[in-house]
């Protein structure tokens, strides 16, 4: 089929062609309404594990253990029964929490490939509306959780409950223990968190994406039928071998 | 009418049966997933006590957390977890820790394996994980429900404290050396795959409906046409002595403005200028110094150029010479591609954002828009006279990449990246020139992946093979032979098994057209290819015939890698089976390295956008097919390569993922065009030739004796092939 051919086939069907892109606005429509959720907010806080006599303070005391300590944390941080508790804190459901990491420190070796049932539970957590990721520093007993939201509010209102969160679980677990007050390991937030937008073109790229899907597939879908219908009819010679039959006028013509 | 209801019937049956509900016993379509971790602590939990208690017994604690995972795959374990779980007898599967690469096949020596009496559950499996250093252990269950899945792991558990406390028991310790099996919250769970089951019917559906609208169709145009002589291969009238484009020079001459290389028209040395950097140039790590929306990359600012010099060409230049845009059926599959990706991408936006992965996908849909645009514009620009010259480009372009890839593999120079980082800031791979995880070095040339490389040049070789084939003199004949042997010697020099996988896979597809013609040029010419081939890249033919031995083949790493990926990528499969979870969207630095473009399409653009893109080659294909079986030899010669050539690209997708660098899917798209300008209709002025005017004498318009790949007669082709020779058109004509 030629260009003018696809012009003329595309102005003799003028209703269908508005259907189509009205089709496709709602597309696009549809696909701005899906994108919707897509978070915008990112929010970093910054977590120091220490002594009740804190470590920054005493030149006496090693802070290996302490960077050590906050490499479990971090990973402890990642499970459930922690994500409950900030949760709780933070005053949304836990099933929009998901967790990943810890991608940092010891804890590097986590970011590998996964088998089948391990990548089960990453796919689980792909829609949940709040992401928080903990990176512990490999010379530092500091762990950074990363939590990405629907808006930035959100995101850094999450982001402010994760050390309170984590205390709470670690309190409940010394309350258990009876641990002794002067030996208890202690949580520090260091600073509020730091909120940002991320993701701002989105929406609209994504919007944009749905609406141009559409419209081709209309319109090939149109041309398609148009091509199917005059073909039987004989009305229209097989465009993609043309030259053959040419060709044997041609020869014809010759002998 | 009657016809197309019995096909929505069949569809429809066949899409209820292939539901989950309708079948006589139930299938583990369904992934249900749980996980939950563990922490392995003392008494005095080791969260809560400060240090300096803690970092040893933790390091102690890490090691047991390896011991318990080993356990709980031992088989007394696995069976236990079996009967918990009401299997009938069988076991659980059960691996891990991954995060250790523990089992790898090529690590651990093999052990002659024992029959086991208890046959596994494969749909009951089980994965224990540790990193080694904290004591944490986390435990992944996969079963057909999520019910199912949640037992499993709440089993192996609960299986793992009792252990624990038995062993405890029976040799008590103080409260410092104690282990504690700490849960770290409850197990959760869910299902991988909701929509699975529908997805799968509507994909029967629409499978069967196409098959059978298809098969409809043919029928019906073959009704209403009869018999289809123009498209025979035997048809009389189509069997010249000479091609179409082979007629005396005044009746032959060309549309306005010439044809390439003798014209002024810019669009085809546009393209010429496109086609050398595609082997000259490795654009793909070359960022220009400019921003451009997306990405920087050098082809970018050339296809902005070569869009404008068409859309000037379309406005400006006559009827002639005018670029012809026609819709093939390659277009309509390639655009439907695109539209289908869009789809895909759209509709799962959500969490492409979430995972931020948007940005990585509109760059990969910029891309494959660019090879659209790319082969538009090739298609309607390039002409038939002018496609014996581009391929002659080619082959002499993949000989220059081929010299300097056999260079790179012997003194460790990339010419390529060498040179055009002294003009422009070229992104070095970190590996190359560096030997791989087996030993093999990594040889670059111009692309950013050996297997990307060793792709180019297979993709060359028909053009090489046809042109020794055809060549009319014997020096151009060993002109196309040396171009043979250095395609082939480069492609070694990659030391990639797809170095010869991919140029047998053409050859096969040559030697089934032209059997006897390109088996007698291929066998003579072979003992001196091997000689050429083993003294330009010394060792590498060794190396890949070693990888290649049945042996070795099933146990490198580089072939159980990819194997092993069809397991471990079944639940993004399943989670989106029939338009994916958005195009490119699976990246490979963060998930994993698939090197297969249709399992790479099926996660991303589900069943539809591989049965698109196999759609676009085999589109490719079957319109080179109807020009090989056209009856004109010289066409017919160049669309058996381009065919041959297309048939590289659908193995070589098979062997990594094409799309992801653009090289090759540029030089596909190229020759998509070349195949499209074979389709072209003779101009008018070629039509009209004078009555007796000579087909052999005289060499075509714009197209010298010698000039490029210089084809014989198709009787020629006969006597060389031993094919029987068949009658003239003028003969049968009465002429």
């Amino acid at each position: 089929m030629e260009l003018a051919e696809i012009l003329r086939t595309l102005w003799s069907r003028k209703l269908v062609i508005v259907a189509i892109v009205a089709l496709a606005g709602g597309a696009a429509f549809g696909a701005g309404r899906l994108a919707h959720s897509t978070p915008t907010g990112t929010a970093n806080v910054q977590i120091l594990v220490d002594s009740p006599q804190s470590a920054l303070a005493d030149l006496l005391q090693n802070t290996v253990p302490l960077t050590t300590r906050a490499s479990l944390l971090a990973q402890v941080m990642a499970s459930q029964a922690v994500l409950e508790d900030v949760a709780a804190t933070a005053g949304v459901p836990v099933g929009q929490l998901t967790a990943q990491g810890p991608y940092g420190g010891s804890g590097r070796a986590l970011d590998v490939i996964t088998p089948s049932e391990a990548r089960d539970s990453q796919l689980l957590g792909e829609q949940a509306r709040y992401r928080l990721t903990f990176v512990a520093q490999p010379d530092a007993p500091v762990v950074t959780a990363s939590v990405q939201g629907s808006t930035a509010l959100a995101a850094g209102r999450v982001a402010e409950a994760v050390a309170p969160g984590v205390a709470r679980y670690i309190k409940a677990l010394q309350r258990q223990g009876a641990t002794k007050p002067a030996r208890r390991v202690t949580l520090r937030q260091l600073g509020p968190a730091q909120v940002g937008i991320v993701n701002s073109s989105s929406r609209l790229a994504l919007t944009a994406v749905g609406g141009l899907g559409v419209l081709l597939l209309g319109l090939l879908l149109l041309l398609a039928v148009a091509s199917l219908r005059r073909r039987p009819a004989g009305k229209e010679e097989d465009h993609e071998a043309p030259y053959e039959r040419e060709h044997e006028r041609d020869l014809a013509a010759v002998g | 009418m009657r016809a197309s209801a019995a096909l929505l019937l069949v569809a429809a049956l066949a899409a209820a049966l292939s539901g989950y509900d309708t079948s006589l016993h139930p299938r583990a379509v369904g992934i249900g997933a749980a996980s939950a971790k563990v922490l392995i602590d003392a008494k005095d939990s080791e969260l809560t006590v400060a240090p300096p208690l803690g970092a040893y017994r933790a390091n102690l604690a890490g090691q047991l957390a390896i011991t318990y995972a080993l356990y709980l795959q031992g088989d007394q374990a696995t069976a236990e977890l079996g009967r918990t779980l009401g299997l009938q007898g069988a076991r659980v599967a059960a691996t891990g820790p991954f995060t250790l690469l523990l089992g790898r096949a090529n690590v651990a020596a093999k052990t002659p394996s024992i029959a086991n009496p208890i046959p596994v559950d494969r749909a009951h499996r089980l994965v224990l994980d540790v990193d080694g250093v904290n004591p944490v252990l986390t435990l992944y269950g996969q079963a057909p429900t999520v019910a199912g899945a949640v037992a499993l792991v709440d089993a192996a558990r609960g299986l793992l404290e009792r252990h624990v406390t038995a062993r405890r028991s029976s040799y008590p310790l103080g409260p410092e050396q104690a282990a504690v099996l700490r849960p770290l919250g409850p197990t959760v769970g869910g299902l991988v795959d909701p929509g699975a089951h529908w997805q799968t019917m509507a994909a029967a559906f629409l499978l069967v409906l196409v098959l059978g609208g298809g098969l409809l169709l043919a029928r019906r145009r073959r009704t209403l046409s009869g018999p289809a002589p123009a498209l025979s291969g035997s048809a009389p009238a189509l069997s010249g002595p000479a091609g179409a484009l082979s007629g005396s020079a005044p009746a032959l001459s060309g549309p306005a403005g010439g044809d390439w290389p003798h014209t002024t028209r810019l669009l085809p040395w546009a393209l010429a200028g496109f086609v050398a950097m595609l082997f000259l140039v490795p654009f793909d790590a070359l960022d220009l110094p400019v921003g451009l929306p997306l990405n920087s990359n050098a082809d970018r600012p050339f296809l902005v150029i070569l869009v404008a010099l068409w859309l000037l060409s379309m406005a400006v230049l006559g009827s002639s010479a005018r670029p012809h845009l026609r819709l093939t059926r390659v277009h309509l599959a390639a655009v439907a591609f695109f539209a289908v990706c869009c789809i895909g991408v759209a509709l799962n936006g959500a969490a492409l954002a979430n995972m931020d992965e948007v940005t990585l996908v509109l760059k990969k849909l910029a891309l494959l828009a660019s090879y659209l645009v790319f082969f538009f514009v090739v298609a309607s620009a390039l002409r038939a006279r002018e496609v014996p010259r581009f391929a002659a480009m080619i082959v002499v372009l993949g000989s220059v990449v081929a010299v300097a890839t056999v260079v790179e593999y012997r003194l460790h120079f990339n010419v390529f990246y060498e040179l055009w980082s002294k003009l422009l800031p070229v992104a070095k791979p970190a590996d190359l020139d560096a030997p791989d995880s087996i030993g093999r070095l990594t040889v670059y040339g111009p692309t950013s992946q050996p297997l990307e490389l060793a792709a180019l040049l297979a993709v060359v070789l028909p053009f090489a093979v046809m042109g020794a084939i055809d060549s009319g003199t014997r020096r151009r004949r060993l002109l196309y032979s040396l171009a043979i042997g250095l395609l082939l010697a480069g492609g070694v020099a990659t030391s990639r098994k797809t170095s010869l996988v991919a140029p047998a896979g053409a050859v096969a597809l040559l030697l089934a057209y032209r059997p006897r013609a390109v088996a007698r040029s291929l066998l003579g010419l072979g003992m001196v290819l091997v000689v050429l081939v083993h003294f330009t890249s010394p060792g590498a033919l060794g190396s890949v015939l070693n990888q290649l031995e049945p042996g070795h083949v099933d146990g490198v790493l580089s072939t159980t890698d990819r194997t092993a990926r069809y397991d471990a990528v079944l639940p993004d499969v399943m989670r989106h089976p029939l338009l994916g979870r958005g195009f490119a969207s699976y990246d490979p630095h963060k998930y994993r390295i698939l090197d297969n473009e249709y399992l790479g399409l099926l996660i991303t653009t589900g069943g539809i956008g591989v049965a698109l893109y196999a759609a676009i080659l085999v589109a490719m294909m079957s319109l080179a097919h109807a020009t090989i079986r056209g009856g004109d030899a010289r066409r017919s010669s160049l669309a058996l390569a381009t065919l041959a050539a297309v048939g590289v690209v659908a193995l070589a997708s098979a062997l990594f993922d094409v799309l992801s660098f653009p090289h090759v899917p540029y030089l596909l798209f190229f020759v998509a065009g070349m195949i499209v300008a074979l389709r072209e209709r003779l101009p008018l002025a070629a039509r009209a030739r004078p009555r007796g005017a000579s087909r052999r004498s005289s060499p075509p318009a714009g197209l010298r004796h010698g000039d490029h790949l210089s084809l014989p007669s198709r009787r020629r082709i006969q006597r060389s092939s031993g094919e029987p020779a068949q009658p003239s058109p003028a003969r049968l004509a009465g002429g």
